[in-house]
């Protein structure tokens, strides 16, 4: 499966010392579209990691070079990065598209906040006491049969629940959803439908936002498609896997030559021939 | 009773010179086209030999023909069962190289060379690749040569000899051989048609004739396999089994076979046998030592009226039971008793007899009587009775009881294993001879003409009918055939009348008009 598929969440946001008094409550609105989906300050780890006192374990400039493109430092090679990355479920963090001065002003919003540390509040789930009209009913959601109530493409536009990917690889958009659960959990993939993360995904419901009800429903079957997810996540072989192989091998071998037995395995001339001077090569 | 009509064919074996005309004639005819190149309907085989396929005899090997199994029989190597297990890979299927590689050579190189130091070749080239190699075989490459380890020594058929036997028959300046010319044998079991998974292979009910439909044929080489006669070849480059197809279109035209037409010694008959087609089944699964009087008792006589009534209750045309009784293969299998089929325990009951090679005689000088006498070998024979020309004994039967051959080698061949048949037609072509030198030159007394005509189980005229049929025949008289009655066959497809005023002249496929 396409790893770095989905999403994610991002890290940081921004604030400059001098935003903070005059755009407080602008850019609290920009952390909470861009960041808080998937990061929390000092509420615990959601999709990605709590930002609080994220300044104490990065430097500003390393900071600034991840959140403008966490992949491209990724593939650059950055140990920090790539640990980071990695200790993430190789979750990709979709590339904000904000300015060096918005994501600054966002890491000084981060810093100023990260004094209240506190414990996350628990995820209360929705869709614990879904029925079966609920799947059924985002089933159809999901695969286009009813429209979304604002108007928003349908999901099967993009996205289905087996392999393959719609978008290239570098995409933040990928189509295969069905071990988003696994990867996000619930909270994340909500946060994700409620308010839409990705370039793509961004601009097909800036203006029909999807209805809390079809949230709802969305959730529980995509959570049942996960549950019967046809991607395998590679497990380790048992020990003894390629002995057992080997061995199994050997056993057809014999076993057909002993079926074989007999036969005509070459010409009846064989002999005569293989004697014979030969002049062509 | 169920009478049908079966073309058979008799070789008398003692006449075949190995001239190899008849396989040229059939080549010329049928088989010079690509992919049929190393097809040989029609060959001759040097016996003692290992024959084309090589060893095509030993049933171990390429598994044709019908084996019994608790009472009935079944396909050796073909059938349901042993055809879905070989489906993708057919062990026993013969190699290009069981045959031999079908070659020609660049003659053209011969005259379109450039002037050059050395004079032009042709190289050899395969038919197959068209690239040079080395010619390894070819379709008589054991031609004549009795007593070789590779060929004669590994013929199937010394099976049961023991090894002084096979020595003997192979001494030098004792050795000998003889030729099996061969063709299908248009059975009565054909095991090729029984394993043809797409019923491709058909006996034609009017005469008997084995055919492959090329229309139906899939290629899957089951009677490649199925015929123990390893007479169905397929073709590589058409993707269809092909084989012998008795020159049915010259049959219908009343014209012999080309092979037969073309035999220059004059071996070969043709005509019309009359059998019992309920009796098929019973006969291809009685016991071994059996088979050969089981399949000439279902041989009927064409004279009872019985059997020409049920004949023509059956269909049977007057004109094809009236060819059955002028037929000479009649003669020479069921009145005469002298010709038998060719590996009989293949239990396809083959419809092509063999009249069994008079093992060749020797003669050799006399001890006694003259000045090299006390020369000669030990082993060499003498001769003092001064009665016939075969000098080697004195003994009546001398020729046939102290072959060359061993007995039990052409009954290998010719009975299953059962000397005492063979040696039953021996004794006759040697009484047939006996009482002909008697007539014609006259130095063997009458008694002992008497003696070995009484013992062959013959008279005078009966010797002298086979001595004719075998020595004087006629065209007319070695080929009988029946009228195909092909007006009547087209008139079951169209009207004649349609083409009475125009018989001869139209289009065979009518023109098109326009666009």
């Amino acid at each position: 499966m396409k790893n770095f598929q989905l999403l994610s969440i991002f890290f940081g946001l921004l604030l400059t010392a001098q935003a903070i008094a005059q755009n407080g409550s602008e850019t609290e609105a920009l952390f909470k579209t861009k960041c808080a989906i998937c990061h929390t300050i000092g509420k615990g780890k959601l999709v990605g990691p709590d930002l609080a006192n994220v300044h104490d374990r990065q430097t500003e400039e390393w900071m600034l070079k991840f959140i403008k493109s966490s992949q491209s430092l990724i593939k650059s090679g950055d140990s920090t990065a790539v640990a980071l990355f990695e200790a993430n479920n190789k979750m990709v963090m979709p590339d904000p598209m904000i300015s060096d001065d918005e994501i600054r002003t966002l890491l000084s919003y981060i810093k100023e906040n990260s004094g209240g540390a506190g414990v996350a509040e628990p995820y209360v789930s929705i869709i614990k006491d879904a029925t079966s009209e609920d799947l059924q009913n985002g089933k159809s959601l999901f695969e286009g049969r009813k429209r979304l109530a604002n108007g928003g493409p349908s999901c099967i536009t993009c996205h289905n629940g087996l392999a393959n990917t719609f978008f290239n690889e570098n995409s933040y958009s990928k189509k295969d959803l069905s071990a988003s659960f696994a990867n996000l959990g619930e909270q994340g993939v909500r946060a994700i439908l409620e308010n839409p993360p990705y370039p793509v995904m961004k601009q097909a419901f800036a203006k029909e936002k999807i209805a809390p009800q079809e949230v709802h429903d969305l959730l529980v079957f995509i959570s049942s498609a996960n549950a019967g997810s046809t991607v395998q996540a590679q497990s380790n072989l048992p020990s003894g896997f390629l002995l057992y192989g080997l061995l199994g091998a050997g056993a057809l071998i014999i076993l057909y030559s002993g079926f074989w037995y007999g036969r005509k395995s070459r010409s009846v001339n064989q002999s005569i021939y293989k004697r014979q001077i030969k002049s062509i090569n | 009773m169920d009478v049908r009509s079966q073309i058979s064919m008799v070789f008398h074996l003692d006449k075949c010179i190995g001239c190899h005309t008849c396989s040229i004639a059939c080549k010329n005819i049928w088989t010079d086209r690509k992919g049929a190149e190393y097809q040989w309907w029609n060959n001759v085989e040097t016996k003692p030999g290992t024959g084309y396929p090589t060893r095509w005899e030993d049933q171990e090997i390429y598994k044709g023909g019908w084996e019994k199994n608790n009472g009935t029989i079944n396909l050796k190597g073909a059938g349901k069962k042993k055809g879905l297990l070989n489906i993708f890979h057919n062990p026993n299927l013969p190699v290009i190289d069981d045959y031999y590689e079908p070659f020609t050579y660049k003659y053209l190189d011969l005259i379109e060379s450039p002037a050059m130091d050395d004079q032009p070749t042709a190289r050899p080239v395969s038919l197959i690749t068209g690239k040079p190699i080395d010619i390894k075989m070819g379709p008589n490459w054991d031609d004549d040569l009795s007593g070789t380890p590779d060929y004669a020594r590994k013929d199937p058929n010394l099976h049961d000899l023991s090894p002084a036997e096979q020595e003997a028959m192979f001494q030098l300046e004792r050795m000998a051989f003889f030729y099996l010319p061969r063709i299908c044998n248009h059975c009565l079991n054909p095991a090729c048609v029984a394993s043809c998974p797409s019923g491709a292979i058909y006996k034609r009910g009017e005469d008997g004739i084995v055919l492959i439909n090329q229309q139906v044929c899939r290629a899957w080489r089951m009677c490649v396999t199925a015929c123990p006669y390893k007479k169905s070849y397929y073709n590589w480059h058409t993707g269809k089994s092909e084989k012998c197809i008795l020159c049915y279109p010259r049959l219908e035209a009343g014209h012999a076979p080309a092979c037969m037409h073309s035999c220059v010694g004059r071996i070969r008959y043709l005509g019309v046998i009359l059998y019992d087609a309920d009796q098929i089944e019973n006969v291809a699964s009685c016991d071994t030592k059996d088979i050969v009087d089981s399949q000439l008792n279902m041989l009927l006589d064409p004279f009872d009226s019985k059997v020409i009534e049920a004949a023509k209750a059956n269909g049977v045309p007057d004109s094809t039971i009236k060819a059955a009784q002028y037929s000479p293969t009649y003669k020479f299998v069921k009145k005469w008793g002298m010709a038998l089929p060719l590996h009989p325990e293949f239990r396809t009951l083959p419809m092509l007899f063999y009249v069994p090679p008079l093992l060749p005689v020797m003669a050799s000088l006399s001890k006694q009587d003259t000045a090299q006498g006390d020369n000669m070998d030990p082993i060499a024979k003498f001769w003092n009775d001064g009665w016939l020309y075969d000098t080697s004994t004195e003994n009546l039967w001398g020729t046939i009881d102290q072959a060359r051959f061993p007995l039990k080698y052409m009954a290998n061949l010719f009975s299953a294993g059962d000397e005492e048949k063979v040696k039953i037609v021996l004794k006759k072509l040697m009484a047939v001879r006996i009482h002909r030198r008697g007539v014609t030159v006259g130095d063997i007394p009458p008694e002992k003409v008497e003696i070995a005509l009484r013992e062959a189980g013959m008279d005078a005229e009966t010797a002298d009918e086979i001595y004719k049929l075998t020595s004087l025949a006629k065209f007319d008289d070695r080929f009988v055939i029946p009228p195909a009655h092909r007006e009547q066959a087209i008139e079951m497809l169209e009207f004649t009348g349609d083409t009475k005023g125009s018989t001869g002249f139209g289009f065979k496929e009518q023109p098109v008009r326009g666009l």
